[in-house]
């Protein structure tokens, strides 16, 4: 929820966006597969909030279009509330409207995970980065132990994301950061702030180890493929998860079995 | 033509195929720098079963024994090239069903001995992926395939086809046809054909089916489990949900809305996972209309566009393995006699492709 | 006019394009039964939203449901006869009309227990109203000068018999049932709300924002 797009609307935007002038004009911020997504408000200038629309697909027989998008965006909207209640770091629901294919949903300030770390490494000589080197007090591993921490709750709860990379976390700004505006500070304070889990458009309500464990795997998969760099460190993403989550154990055990047979997954990186 | 390009630098493989019920024989020649894969003969016989009835794999290996030599003679005679001037004889080693792939594997061997050739054994999905390459022009697509026997969603990556999405259980080609045996619809010329030309009179409802796609894959057997019992209760006189009698052709429009929508959808998210706006639909199932019409309206909305050939190319045949076994054949690639087995299973990314960057 | 200032136009962002809204708190009003039966009898005088101001947590609570319903209105999707009754449907957890009427607009007065016993007394309430106007195309959009805002004014004064409030968050803070709306809208034992111990304004801001998603998943 970062960078906005720089090309104006190249689509015309979702009705609920042109009934007025709302105080912040609406910006498009990408579009992907599944849909595109906006930054706007929601009531009032104060509560900005992302929209996500899923236009029409109008090479769909418009029943099913129809169909379809209720299911899954009404899926992703429950799986939220249900995360955001049990205290998983999610972005809040604000509102939604099934038939015309849009949800608002709270605005996170920050940045993808995946461009803090990227910026970070920046940063650092053009070393792999190891355990065993003297670099376990860096802010990233701490950052490797809060995505671990996040994700044993999130587990916890019930919830396999389905979709796990660095680009589906955020990570929120801190308001210390926001104070610092200087060089020194933004680089002090870059990997610092929450981790908040996004785009649970794949999202299934599960307590099965073995969808847990792939959903580790594709996050490892990602990891090492985003940050080759950092790949490593993302032991402690798992470590973290053994702390925070009681029946981590299977899981892990689970997760060899899913790294071994991972011939199909692997291709799909 | 022939007078400007000099005969010897000139290649030409002749290839066989018969992975399930058509048995086909092509004859291509590359020309000297490569550029341009000339067709010069394609030769198709295909077994027909009866209505309500599909191919078994015996039944099908006599009928491609009973017909090589009379296709191959065809295909020769068609292409009007002397037997000295190929350089290889190329077969389908898989995937496909064991007596239809050994009777054509043991023709192919046949052929090599008489005529002192060398073999060349192709992975039947390669040979639908370059032939649809050669034909349409497309560069470097996403490849929808799909037939009776196959449905992946392919993109090429570092020397190889690599598979995004697959059916997780039975193939759209084979969900096809086994629900026109259901409504006991015609074999010939295909049974996929005559749903489509069945659905088109369809189109006043949508009947239900299950939607069944995860992540870039997608499953098919619940679909064809639920079609089928819509048939039944069609045949005993039930109404549909709402409240009016629905017919054969409603039933072909809602199965075809939805498994097309199914392949589109995944063809879709391996586009955007890779980055291109080609789509390359291969495989009989992809001589569908509506399927070209809806994959048309997808890749227009990401400012692309679909590839797709006719019958000719969409339908197993002989010269796209004579082109993909050429293609290999031109890297130094042979299969020796004692290798020129075949198999049933032979997934699309086990093929070292050598003849791409 | 008087205490015009107390009826206050709302201004929501993406929804109220060719309408104005309006709103303002009356307190203890004593005319609860009389404007329950004007509602029911579908009187075209009293085409208002009545919310009840006791399961109100806060303006953005309310505004939300008035989005709700202000997009249900310009996108032709009401559920029920008008966007004054949507307001307070849109407020309910779950799609059942009644249940959200008697919820959260006038609830009805409690029956008698006998027959021969007289009507039981009915307490006065808050009561929330809301008004949504067409925008009259001739007057500027920027400025409150809808005159039929200041018809509607004067004929809430002279009916709803309660003392005309400015509709603020530390009215609402007197007025909610906290308890009530912890059972409507499932915030018992909810992990997020029992690990804030101390900070009643993050504590409220949460059950605001868990309120509001139940609101936004009535549809589901």
């Amino acid at each position: 929820m970062a960078a906005a797009a720089t090309e104006s609307h190249q689509f015309a935007p979702p009705k609920v966006l042109t009934y007025n002038p709302a105080t912040t004009p609406p910006l498009l911020i990408s579009q992907g597969a599944e849909g595109r997504l906006y930054k706007t408000t929601h009531l009032s200038a104060d509560r900005p909030c992302a929209l996500k629309y899923r236009p029409p697909k109008l090479w769909r027989h418009p029943i099913l279009d129809a169909r379809l998008t209720k299911t899954r965006m009404g899926g992703e909207a429950k799986v939220l509330e249900r995360c955001y209640r049990a205290g998983v770091p999610v972005p809040a629901l604000y509102a939604m409207d099934l038939a015309a294919g849009w949800m608002m949903i709270e605005w996170i300030h920050g940045m993808p995970v995946r461009q803090a770390i990227n910026e970070w490494l920046g940063e650092r000589p053009e070393t792999i980065l190891d355990p065993a080197d003297q670099v376990d007090e860096t802010p990233l591993v701490e950052l490797m132990k809060r995505i671990g921490t996040v994700l044993g709750s999130l587990h916890r709860t019930g919830v396999v994301h389905g979709d796990l990379t660095t680009s589906n976390m955020m990570l929120k700004e801190k308001e210390s950061k926001g104070n610092d505006k200087s060089e020194a500070g933004s680089k002090k304070y870059a990997l610092e702030g929450d981790v908040v889990l996004i785009d649970f458009g794949l999202a299934t309500q599960s307590l099965a180890d073995e969808d847990r464990a792939v959903d580790l795997y594709v996050l490892e998969r990602a990891f090492a493929s985003t940050h080759p760099r950092a790949e490593k460190l993302f032991t402690h993403v798992l470590e973290a998860y053994r702390v925070a989550f009681k029946k981590a154990p299977s899981v892990l055990a689970k997760l060899e079995d899913v790294r071994m047979r991972g011939r199909k997954r692997s291709m799909v990186g | 033509m022939a007078a400007t390009t000099p005969p010897a630098k000139r290649r030409i493989a002749l290839g066989c195929e018969g992975s399930a019920n058509k048995l086909g024989i092509g004859i291509i020649a590359h020309d000297d720098d490569g550029s341009e894969a000339i067709v010069l003969s394609n030769v198709r016989h295909t077994f027909v079963s009866p209505p309500g009835t599909g191919f078994l794999p015996k039944d099908t290996a006599q009928h491609h024994r009973a017909f090589f030599v009379r296709v191959a003679k065809q295909a020769l005679a068609d292409a009007g090239v002397p037997i000295v001037d190929i350089n290889c004889i190329c077969y389908t080693k898989g995937p496909g069903m064991g007596g239809p792939l050994t009777s054509v594997a043991i023709a192919a061997r046949t052929l090599s001995l008489l005529w002192g050739k060398e073999l060349v054994g192709v992975n039947h999905c390669v040979g639908h992926i370059e032939m649809g390459r050669a034909i349409t022009g497309a560069t470097n697509p996403v490849v929808l395939y799909v037939s009776g026997g196959n449905t992946q969603v392919i993109a090429y990556a570092e020397q190889r086809y690599r598979i995004f999405g697959e059916t997780l259980d039975i193939a759209v080609g084979n969900c096809l046809d086994r629900f026109a045996r259901t409504l006991e619809i015609s074999n010939d010329p295909a049974p996929g054909y005559n749903i489509e030309q069945l659905a088109k009179k369809g189109g006043r409802v949508l009947l239900e089916l299950p939607y069944a796609v995860k992540g870039m894959d997608c499953s098919f057997s619940g679909i064809l489990a639920r079609a089928d019992d819509l048939a039944a209760a069609m045949k005993a006189g039930e109404l549909g949900s709402d409240g009016e009698p629905f017919t054969p052709a409603d039933l072909c429009f809602s199965l075809q809305e939805t498994i097309f929508a199914m392949l589109v959808e995944i063809t879709e998210r391996a586009m955007a996972h890779v980055g291109s706006s080609q789509v390359l639909i291969v495989g009989g199932v992809g001589c569908n209309e509506r399927l070209q019409e809806m994959m048309g309206g997808m890749a227009a909305e990401r400012g692309g566009s679909v590839y797709a050939t006719d019958e000719r190319f969409c339908i197993d045949n002989g010269i796209m393995i004579a082109h993909a076994g050429l293609l290999a054949y031109e890297t130094g690639f042979r299969t020796p006699l004692e290798e020129s087995t075949c198999t049933q299973r032979f997934r699309t990314d086990e093929v070292f492709v050598k003849w791409r960057k | 006019m008087e205490k015009r200032h107390l009826f206050e136009r709302l201004y929501i962002d993406n929804a109220t394009a060719g309408y104005e809204v309006h709103t303002a708190l009356f307190c203890g009003v004593t005319n609860r039964t009389e404007l329950r039966n004007h509602l029911l009898a579908l009187n075209t005088d009293y085409e208002y939203a009545f919310v009840n101001a006791e399961r109100i947590l806060s303006r953005a609570h309310l505004l939300s449901a008035i989005f709700t319903a202000m997009t249900s209105l310009v996108q032709d999707t009401l559920t029920t006869k008008n966007v004054h009754s949507e307001i307070v449907v849109s407020l309910n957890p779950n799609k059942n009309i009644t249940e959200a009427y008697n919820r959260f607009g006038i609830p009805p007065p409690p029956p008698a227990r006998k027959d021969n016993e007289p009507p039981k007394d009915v307490p006065p309430m808050d009561l929330i109203v809301v008004k949504v106007l067409k925008l009259d195309t001739s007057s500027s959009p920027e400025k409150d000068d809808n005159p039929a805002a200041n018809d509607t004014w004067a004929h809430l004064l002279a009916n709803v018999k309660g003392e005309p409030t400015r509709l603020t968050d530390e009215e609402l803070e007197r007025t909610v049932n906290l308890a009530k709306l912890r059972g409507y809208y499932g915030l018992n034992n909810v992990p997020l709300l029992d690990e804030i111990k101390e900070d009643a304004t993050l504590r409220k801001q949460e059950m605001e924002r868990l309120i509001i998603m139940k609101m936004a998943l009535r549809a589901v």
